[in-house]
């Protein structure tokens, strides 16, 4: 009998798609190009809020090499592209309603034409009076965005009572924040192409975390079945939530002109475009109450989150259900509401941006935290082990937490490491003008879609095994660069019992797998991962059988060595043996793996119940320098310490968390998107700034503590968004405590340090 | 009007009638077909562009492609020898320090030209080096790490 295959999951294993992409030969989009195809370039309405009278085409098409143009008359199916709530149009027909919303698509011979095109495409407008600001959408007299009123999305929880709360508070805080647009910056710009079939179906490859949202999208709008439409993902280079729903306008788009020309048609961004165009995090104004006992246990917590959800819903009724349910914090408190509203706004759409609505609560509430610890006396680490939510405890939203909480294991390893819960959050002078000090911030994270995407909530693998003995993985969810393929085959690999080189997990093909909902919510891992294993135990089951036929009845498989063991322990068949003898019987060693999230349900009303079916916890420790004279705030070190369940592979783990406290440190210091009359400013990386090399501490550290998860596979639980979601708040606190003065506002802005320090 | 234009491209000679304002990044991509050098943003904002021209790091968004007239540029696609990676490209892969991949081109010429500048760079001299090529993904860490244990590879 073979010897044991080292286990894979675990284990360091080099990303499986790094060797091309360090060649320079993985194909993104900007680099696919097929015989006749157009390019294409989008037209917009370049008015934040305007009554389109009139498109005209003509002068764009008398364009040397523009072959076509597109606009909602063209649109075969519905003009349609509402994700949730059904307000937004593919080509805009009568109201634009942001700067970028899109009135029609030129295709052309080059980019060039293309682009010539779009700007010779005639627009006759009339001028609305745009609505810039969640305070305006929200006066009653207020210019109308749709036709039901600017207010696009309302939820709410509220558990016990806040004002009991209040009157057995010793303490009470009552402070507002406001929190700005992010932008995801990754750094390739959104693309995509469309290819007509020549029995009316259509192909559509992109660089897209959800195939499956694109396939629906493109079926509504041509009009077809979803059968006819086929979705390869191209590979991803970045997209942090902003290649979630976007590329399925986009792809509309081309699959409309596409139909029209009967050519492929495909589009990449400028970054400009990219920028304007594309959604972003929400902005938010938080308005905490929050009240403890002198003994330093919290009582209540009353919140009022206002978010602008931009010109169309999109995906924010998921977000902000996520920002209400984060909202109070990783703390057993007996008396909350939260109310949170989002308004429409003459702007870019708010959606899907890594932590999709927590890292704005996630400071709010930490700052909170903080000056109630100081206010009963205790240090920031006892006050919050004293109010952590534990295995047991009832969250927020009712819901008793029955296993893998290692909330308090975090924040014991943070008081380990600083050694003292007091001092060390205390200024240390530094320097002339300069001061240092610490500060923490903790979360917990619903891992996957919850019971706001309950029904979404499933996936699905196609498992293959070869005759070679090499096994061919379909997922239904993405790799973006977070490292899915690898972690996946991992899990393939050691479902199986065999070497993680013998797997190859594919790009996602909706021709291939079934419906697996988004690539989101940190859900990749226990959803893709769990199908996976469904797929081989089912495959597993028949290579038992046919190795009972020969070994015997007591027949197992044996995932220690691949392959199955008899009833002694020197009989047996090896991996490639059974798989020979599976395909010398003629038995099928192909199987599509399910895997069903645990039922989340909420009461509409009170918001009282399951919200996720398990959560990934993690603490913060940020230590930062500022300069009183400048307000310059440097980020010396920072140590995040993650309970994210099994870790599947320590390394792209430890790049996924150290990226998202790249893309913390710059919500809390650098990344301010400016806009003006509702026009972007920040058009392009030298006006949006994200962070450099020379902007990261040189002293980062990750640490993860393995609270294992019954439903995750080997134990695992999702990572990717809380990499980001305390960083900000981590900072806010040690800026705070280094110059004394809260900070309410992120980006930290220097002139507030300077002016109050 | 077009230019004739000579130019080395990872040793090959290369004689091209180019518009004289054609970059020399839609030289490589569009007219070589070399795809591996990325455009990220086109204004020289965002690094992953950068080849070398001459053994210099230049963002080839911003250079015209008869600016390179007479010129040797290196590309990543002539960084493995023969099929197999090089001791920089290696330590990338091994070290975690490619995620989404788009930036990586233009990283590796970038810390190319300093490995070849200097030997033995401190972390501090290679945050600076690559401190014009964004990585949205890796927060640099797994990026300078590789980059070191590469010059200590090579020491």
């Amino acid at each position: 009998m073979k010897s044991e295959v080292r286990p894979a999951v675990g284990a360091v294993i080099p990303s499986v798609d790094s060797l091309p992409k360090a060649k320079g030969t993985t194909r993104f989009i900007q680099d696919v190009n097929l015989p006749g195809m157009l390019h294409a370039s989008m037209v917009y309405a370049r008015t934040p809020h305007s009554r389109i009278k009139s498109v005209t085409l003509p002068k764009a098409l008398s364009i040397k090499g523009v072959v076509a143009a597109a606009t909602c008359d063209d649109v075969p199916g519905e003009n349609r592209v509402g994700l949730v709530i059904d307000d937004q149009p593919l080509f805009v027909s009568s109201v634009a309603r942001y700067e970028a919303d899109c009135v029609a698509l030129v295709g052309a011979e080059s980019t060039a034409a293309a682009s010539l095109g779009a700007s010779c495409v005639e627009i006759a407008l009339e001028e609305l009076p745009p609505v810039l600001t969640v305070e305006e959408a929200r006066k009653p007299d207020c210019p109308r965005i749709h036709k039901d009123g600017n207010l696009a999305v309302e939820r709410k929880i509220i558990k016990g009572d806040v004002s009991d709360g209040e009157t057995r508070s010793d303490f009470v805080v009552e402070r507002t924040f406001t929190t700005p647009v992010q932008e995801h910056g990754y750094l390739e710009p959104i693309g995509a192409l469309a290819v007509p079939g020549a029995d009316g179906s259509i192909e559509i490859m992109a660089p897209a975390q959800c195939p499956f949202y694109i396939r629906e999208a493109v079926a509504r709008c041509l009009g077809l079945p979803l059968s006819k439409v086929r979705v390869i993902q191209l590979p991803i280079g970045g997209a942090f939530g902003g290649k979630e729903d976007v590329p399925s306008e986009i792809c509309a788009r081309l699959a409309v002109l596409a139909v029209k020309t009967g050519r492929p048609v495909k589009t990449v961004l400028s970054r400009e475009e990219d920028l304007v165009y594309t959604s972003k995090r929400h902005p938010m104004r938080l308005d905490y109450r929050m009240g403890c006992t002198q003994d330093g246990n919290l009582t209540f917590a009353e919140i009022a989150l206002y978010a602008d959800v931009g010109a169309y819903a999109t995906l924010s009724p998921i977000v902000l259900f996520r920002s209400t349910i984060h909202a109070p914090g990783p703390y057993e408190i007996p008396n909350v509401s939260v109310t949170t509203q989002g308004f429409y706004t003459n702007s870019a759409p708010k959606g899907a941006m890594r932590g999709f609505g927590t890292p704005q609560v996630v400071f709010a509430c930490e700052s909170v935290i903080d000056e109630l610890a100081e206010m009963a006396g205790l240090g920031p680490i006892e006050f919050r082990l004293r109010n952590a939510l534990k295995r047991g405890s009832t969250t927020a939203t009712g819901q008793v937490l029955d296993e893998s909480v290692g909330l308090v294991e975090t924040l014991t390893r943070a008081k380990e490491f600083l050694g003292d819960d007091k001092q060390q959050f205390e200024p240390r002078p530094a320097g002339a003008d300069t001061v240092r000090s610490t500060g923490i911030a903790s979360m917990l994270y619903g891992v996957s879609l919850g019971a706001a995407g309950r029904v979404l909530d499933r996936g699905g693998a196609r498992v293959e095994i070869l005759k070679d003995g090499s096994v061919s993985v379909f997922v239904g969810c993405t790799d973006m660069g977070q490292g899915a393929l690898t972690v996946l085959s991992q899990i393939a690999a050691d479902s199986l019992g065999i070497a993680t080189d013998a797997v190859r997990v594919n790009p996602v093909d909706t021709g291939v797998v079934p419906d697996s909902g988004p690539t989101v919510a940190s859900r990749t891992t226990i959803v893709s991962g769990n199908a996976i294993i469904d797929a081989c135990d089912k495959i597993k089951t028949r290579m038992v059988e046919v190795g009972a036929s020969i070994l015997g009845p007591k027949a197992a498989y044996d995932v220690s060595r691949g392959g199955i063991a008899g009833a002694r322990s020197d009989s047996g068949l090896g991996f490639p043996e059974i798989v020979s003898e599976c395909f010398a019987r003629r038995v099928d060693l192909t199987a599509t793996g399910w895997y069903v999230v645990p039922d989340c349900r909420l009461d509409e009303v009170t918001g009282q119940g399951k919200a996720y079916h398990v959560y990934s916890f993690a603490t913060d420790v940020a230590e930062v320098e500022v300069d009183l004279k400048t307000g310059r705030v440097d980020v010396k070190s920072f140590l995040a310490i993650h309970d994210s369940g099994k870790i599947i592979n320590p390394m792209t783990a430890t790049s996924q968390v150290e990226g998202g406290i790249a893309q913390g440190i710059g919500l809390a210091l650098y990344e301010r998107f400016a806009v003006a009359e509702g026009r972007v400013c920040s058009r392009d990386f030298s006006t949006y700034l994200v962070p450099t090399s020379l902007d990261i501490s040189d002293d980062l550290s990750v640490e993860f503590i393995d609270c294992h998860s019954t439903d995750g596979p080997f134990g695992a639980k999702g990572l990717g968004e809380p990499a980001i979601i305390p960083v900000a708040a981590a900072i806010a606190n040690a800026v705070s405590n280094a110059t004394g003065v809260r900070v309410e506002d992120l980006p930290i802005h220097r002139e507030r340090i300077v002016k109050c320090s | 009007m077009r230019r004739i234009i000579s130019l080395t491209v990872n040793g090959v000679v290369r004689e091209l009638a180019v518009e004289p304002r054609r970059t020399l990044l839609e030289l490589l991509r569009e007219d070589l077909g070399m795809t591996g050098t990325k455009r990220g943003c086109s204004i020289g904002d965002c690094g992953s562009c950068t080849v070398l021209l001459d053994g210099v790091a230049t963002f080839s968004c911003l250079t015209l492609a008869i600016q390179a007239d007479g010129c040797a540029v290196e590309t990543v696609e002539g960084l493995a020898e023969s099929g197999k990676l090089n001791s920089l490209q290696q330590a990338f892969v091994e070290r975690g320090a490619i995620q989404c991949g788009f930036c990586t081109p233009g990283m590796l010429m970038t810390a190319t030209e300093l490995l070849r500048c200097n030997r033995h760079p401190s972390e501090q001299d290679i945050r600076r080096a690559i401190s014009g090529n964004l990585c949205r993904c890796t927060g640099y860490q797994k990026i300078v790490e590789a980059i070191k244990a590469a010059s200590e590879d090579t020491a």
